[in-house]
């Protein structure tokens, strides 16, 4: 039996600027293959892990390994590998689309003059116009075009559709939708816009003050978690809290928290341990899960 | 990816190479619209009034190509950082080392051109003039030309180095052009609590601090644009 290596070890990874901790000591492992949805809040470390995959960013302490080489030493061999779309892309703005596509078509070998014109053509976008008059939809665009034109084995996508319209981001996504569906590529898409994460991500990690607090698949987180309303005997407060409860609230009698991992026994518990009157189990959307994993952390 | 490197910084620089052109020919234009009055040149026999208009216009065009090297090694760096598009090619695979070898191929060629050209038409001049003093008539009281590579060196080292750090393009051409005026002006306070270098000695000493931290600068900027992670 062959070991096929992760696409993507992460280890240890942490990040500080200055007394500011961003990422914390965070251990990730890719399967080649899959897409991994990076979820957070605003500030949560996901841009800076990003950029420390990308080689942009030096760790402060741990490694990452893509396709099996260390990227600490062998950056620009990785980099060719790699598809890259930022948040916000500082293409050459005196550049044309052509000029641009010419200029990174020079710099990866795998460069697919086809699929860059297929793209070009997806993508509708006019070839002969400068970066500095397109608009934040086309550059989004032509930003996506450049990570895929060679064909790279791992596509990251960093918070690509912020600031985007809905039109501009259902093209965004088909793009890469069609390009993961014909592909085995193994992609990391870190967004804060849950629904479109939940179209494309076959696991799901959430991130919250440079810590990933769960990474799962997304069936399995979604299928494992379960909201919890019970309501309490008159006068009476909740005894013990189910250590599985990653978020928690009381009011008056009603009594919410969350589960994950959710399970019959530890309901059975929550019961024999708590003066329930009543108790409502109910499934969650990947919308409100996000929520309690950040809500709870912060009353942590 | 080299070609199309050089390429893309030959484009960031494309001002200071315009300006640089007008400030390599624009000499020639003035000494011969200076020397056609001046008597060495009506009363000089042809070949040699050509030597000295040769000879005066390639004096000025080195001095005035310094300010040429000066801004395209101050901006050549930082340049990118100024428009933020050096987070682009961050993400690119080129080497931190291939990238910073096409800017120094592009500065080195622009001044190996600079230098070619003159020293073609000095040749040139010498060659033409009945004796070496005919060529230097007008400029045989300034500074010689290996002095004036000397200051240039230090300007662009130092503007070399400044690009590598600052984020603006404006820092590091400012400390081009002022670093020979600082090196003078700091070997004269030494002089004057050290009393060294003396009078003698001050020219050489002068010419040699800007050779060495133009040498320095330089190498201290590589390095560093090497190792810093950040675009």
């Amino acid at each position: 039996m062959t070991d096929i290596p992760n696409a993507i070890e992460i280890s240890g990874l942490s990040k500080s600027f200055g007394e500011t901790t961003a990422v914390n000591d965070i251990y990730i492992n890719i399967p080649p293959g899959t897409t991994l949805g990076l979820l957070g809040p605003n500030g949560a470390g996901k841009s800076s892990t990003l950029k420390m995959l990308m080689g942009m960013l030096r760790p402060t302490h741990g490694s990452i390994h893509v396709f099996g080489h260390d990227l600490a030493t062998q950056a620009p061999t990785i980099k060719q590998r790699i598809g890259y779309v930022p948040e916000s892309n500082q293409i050459y703005r005196w550049m044309t689309i052509t000029q641009a596509l010419r200029f990174s078509r020079a710099m990866y070998q795998s460069w697919n003059d086809q699929h860059a014109a297929n793209l070009l053509d997806l993508f509708q976008l006019p070839s002969h116009r400068r970066v500095r008059n397109l608009s934040k939809g086309m550059l989004a665009k032509l930003s996506l075009l450049i990570a895929l034109a060679h064909e790279p084995d791992l596509l990251i996508l960093d918070e690509p559709l912020s600031g985007l319209d809905p039109i501009v981001r259902d093209d965004f996504l088909d793009g890469v939708m069609q390009d993961i569906c014909h592909n085995d590529r193994t992609v990391i898409f870190s967004s804060h816009l849950l629904d479109e994460v939940s179209r494309l991500a076959d696991s799901i990690a959430i991130m919250n003050a440079g810590q990933i607090l769960v990474h799962s698949h997304t069936q399995h987180l979604l299928e494992n978690a379960r909201r919890i309303r019970a309501v309490l005997h008159d006068g009476r407060l909740p005894q013990s809290s189910p250590p599985n409860a990653i978020w928690q609230n009381i009011n008056r009698r009603e009594w919410l928290m969350t589960l994950y991992p959710f399970s019959d026994a530890s309901l059975a518990s929550i019961r024999e341990q708590n003066p329930i009157h009543t108790l409502d189990v109910s499934p969650l959307s990947l919308d409100d899960l996000f929520r309690d994993f950040i809500r709870g952390q912060a009353r942590c | 990816m080299l070609t199309a490197l050089l390429h893309k910084d030959l484009r960031i620089c494309r001002l200071p190479l315009i300006v640089g052109l007008i400030l390599l020919l624009a000499p020639f234009a003035m000494a011969a619209a200076v020397i056609a009055d001046l008597p060495l040149w009506t009363n000089a026999t042809p070949s040699n009034a050509w030597a000295t208009l040769l000879g005066t216009g390639c004096y000025f065009s080195i001095m005035c190509s310094l300010p040429t090297l000066a801004m395209i090694s101050g901006s050549i760096i930082a340049a990118e950082r100024n428009d933020r598009s050096a987070e682009f090619l961050a993400y690119l695979p080129p080497s931190r080392k291939l990238i910073l070898s096409s800017k120094a191929i592009l500065l080195i060629t622009v001044a190996t051109l600079i230098a070619g050209l003159n020293l073609a038409l000095l040749a040139l001049a010498h060659t033409l003039a009945t004796d070496t003093q005919t060529v230097h008539a007008v400029t045989t009281n300034l500074l010689p030309i290996h002095n004036l590579a000397a200051i240039g060196l230090a300007a662009a080292g130092a503007g070399w180095f400044a690009s590598s750090i600052a984020s603006t393009t404006g820092p590091p051409v400012t400390l081009a052009f002022a670093a020979p005026a600082a090196i003078l002006g700091i070997l004269a306070a030494i002089r004057k609590l050290t009393n060294w270098p003396s009078q003698e000695n001050f020219s050489p000493a002068y010419y040699t601090t800007c050779i060495a931290l133009g040498i320095l600068t330089f190498t201290l900027g590589s390095l560093y644009y090497i190792r810093r992670v950040e675009p």
